[in-house]
């Protein structure tokens, strides 16, 4: 068996509230291997986000990991102090969250950001250096002419556009696992089938490991290798995507599955419905 | 670690971006141009004021008392024989020093307790400050001035190498008195922004707290702050008036605008028009012209009146 690039072991993630403790996320375990997507599903407070922010290391306060591991190439975050953490973040670990409108500073360019943040990472980058490399993970995420749209402010984009950025952004420093929580969610479908596509296509490229969270497990069939079933906190069901989609062992599975509305006629895991959403010009 | 030793030199330069961006996106209209032509001329008029002022603005030539406005006195002169031109001229550096610098030291402090108390957000650490700020806003910022300098007095005060004559002092006092009005909207526009998401993305790159909060944060600041610190020059010229009026601000023989208008006092209605009426102009026109400049500034700034040029 291969090392295991993230290992999370009965995660506990803990909210304080007027009558003592509650428990967002409770004894939840996932791993992800090098080179591997896998996709966390659920409803709204399932759970999923705030696990994911837990590997990160930043739930917000005052909520806090209350119990287990989180094993990243063998080293446990959970245990890191913050300045190693900020280490890990960005460089090894990287996120784009759900919407793209705010996620990006708007009183500085595109370049701006990309620069600072590869910048922060390799202190020993040049200005041109770090520019060099802006340019090249803007193109790597599908924007043309690159070099020109560095001077651009954020609400010069529009959201897919900024999308694309805010994965430019998370993926400058080459990290290791990209989580992606709802990257989806605030854009039209085109989009969607656009965005998906394009990590699809860096994990391929870059053999970058991808956590994809989502509500949707459509999406999340799309492009992830395992999938995990979140509910109330827990995991309730976890496997292969095909067995997840096409054997669905929990009650709850199946209610996600069919709370998606369907074409009549076309199966959703076929060859057609991917080739309907899954390609997009490079 | 690195990060966060080398992020001092960013932060400056985000902010310079952001200024850079400021001007830009300053469209200005007219109201907004007078208003800057206004403040450039006082200022040169407090920066140039040996060389374009006429005559000596202190030197008494009692010959020459209460002359009213001529081609020799274009202003007239005061009950000293003193040229008012040379005297409005060099008041112009009493008034704008004090008001700009109580501003840069009003500015400096408001925004780091500012951002301090909001990067305690929710805490009791955030409570204590900017209860501790509303206490001291309660009371207007003339009364404090006055009752302060009354305490301290107005003669020249040494502390080690440094001697603080009142000017120095006055222009600190209003200074640490415009600090609650700029942490207060520092602390709100920054508690805003710090809940953004492009916080909670800067912090997912790995930016340290520091990095965050003078990078990001104060520079979606800026536009407010800036609105109000102009706002506040003008404020601090009437206050310092108000103060030599009152002979606790700039003290004789040194001109400002203020103890000119105390001198006038008693020469209203004696018919010497001219004692009153241009250190008067001076402190209306300067003031009006911060206002306009503030004003239009805030057209340019505010997100929801201009045109998406700045921020969105």
């Amino acid at each position: 068996m291969t090392a295991l690039l993230l290992d999370v072991r009965d995660l506990r993630v803990s909210f304080p509230m007027a009558n003592g403790m509650t428990e967002a996320v409770r004894g939840v375990s996932f791993s992800v291997a090098p080179g591997e997507a896998i996709g966390i599903v659920g409803e709204s407070g399932s759970g999923k986000s705030v696990s994911a922010l837990a590997v990160m290391r930043l739930v917000a306060q005052p909520g806090r990991i209350t119990g287990g591991e989180i094993l990243f190439e063998g080293r446990d975050l959970a245990a890191l102090d913050e300045k190693a953490m900020r280490t890990v973040r960005g460089r090894h670990i990287s996120m784009v969250f759900q919407d793209p409108l705010s996620s990006l500073n708007p009183a500085f360019t595109i370049g701006q950001q990309l620069v600072d943040t590869v910048r922060a990472h390799r202190p020993a980058a040049t200005r041109e250096a770090a520019r060099d490399r802006a340019v090249e993970v803007l193109e790597l995420v599908g924007i043309t002419e690159a070099g020109r749209r560095l001077t651009s402010y954020p609400h010069e984009f529009s959201g897919g556009m900024r999308q694309r950025v805010m994965i430019a952004l998370a993926i400058a420093c080459e990290p290791k696992l990209l989580i992606a929580d709802e990257p989806t969610t605030a854009l039209d479908v085109t989009i969607q089938a656009q965005v998906v596509a394009l990590l699809w296509q860096l994990r391929e490229k870059l053999g970058l490991s991808v956590l994809f969270i989502s509500h949707n497990l459509d999406l999340v069939a799309e492009i992830c290798d395992r999938v995990y079933v979140m509910h109330t906190g827990n995991v309730v069901e976890h496997g292969d995507v095909e067995d997840i989609f096409l054997r669905p062992q929990h009650s709850y599975t199946r209610m996600l599955q069919n709370c998606i509305p369907r074409i009549e006629g076309v199966e959703p895991w076929s060859a057609a419905a991917r080739s309907s959403t899954g390609e997009v010009a490079p | 670690m690195s990060v966060a030793e080398k992020r001092p030199l960013a932060e400056a330069s985000h902010v310079m971006a952001a200024l850079q961006r400021i001007w830009q996106g300053a469209r200005l209209n007219w109201a907004t141009t007078t208003g800057a032509v206004i403040v450039l001329v006082a200022i040169g008029a407090a920066i140039f004021a040996p060389l374009i002022a006429p005559y000596d603005p202190i030197e008494i030539a009692i010959e020459n008392k209460l002359l009213p406005p001529s081609a020799e006195f274009w202003l007239g002169t005061d009950h000293g024989g003193r040229d008012i031109l040379s005297r409005v001229i060099w008041g112009a550096r009493a008034s704008l020093t004090v008001s700009l610098l109580a501003v840069v030291i009003g500015v400096t402090g408001g925004v780091l307790i500012g951002l301090f108390a909001a990067y305690h957000s929710g805490s009791w650490v955030e409570q204590i400050v900017m209860r501790a700020i509303d206490a001291i806003a309660s009371i207007p910022l003339l009364i404090w001035a006055i009752a302060i300098i009354g305490i301290v007095g107005v003669d020249s005060v040494g502390i080690g190498p440094f001697t603080f004559t009142n000017v120095h002092k006055l222009l600190i006092l209003i200074g640490l008195l415009y600090m609650p009005t700029l942490a207060r909207i520092t602390h709100a526009v920054a508690q805003v922004e710090m809940t953004s998401d492009y916080v909670k993305a800067r912090r997912v790159q790995g930016a340290g707290n520091l990095a965050i909060m003078f990078g990001d944060v104060l520079p979606n600041c800026l536009s407010p702050l800036i609105v109000q610190a102009t706002l506040l020059v003008a404020i601090g010229i009437v206050v310092e008036a108000s103060v030599s009026f009152v002979g606790l601000g700039v003290q004789p023989p040194t001109p400002s605008w203020g103890s000119m208008l105390a001198d006038a006092r008693n020469y209203v209605f004696s018919g010497e028009w001219w004692l009153p009426v241009f250190p008067g102009a001076a402190i209306s026109l300067t003031v009006i012209g911060f206002n306009l400049l503030g004003d239009g500034l805030r057209d340019v700034l505010d997100p929801r009146r201009s045109t998406g040029r700045l921020l969105t």
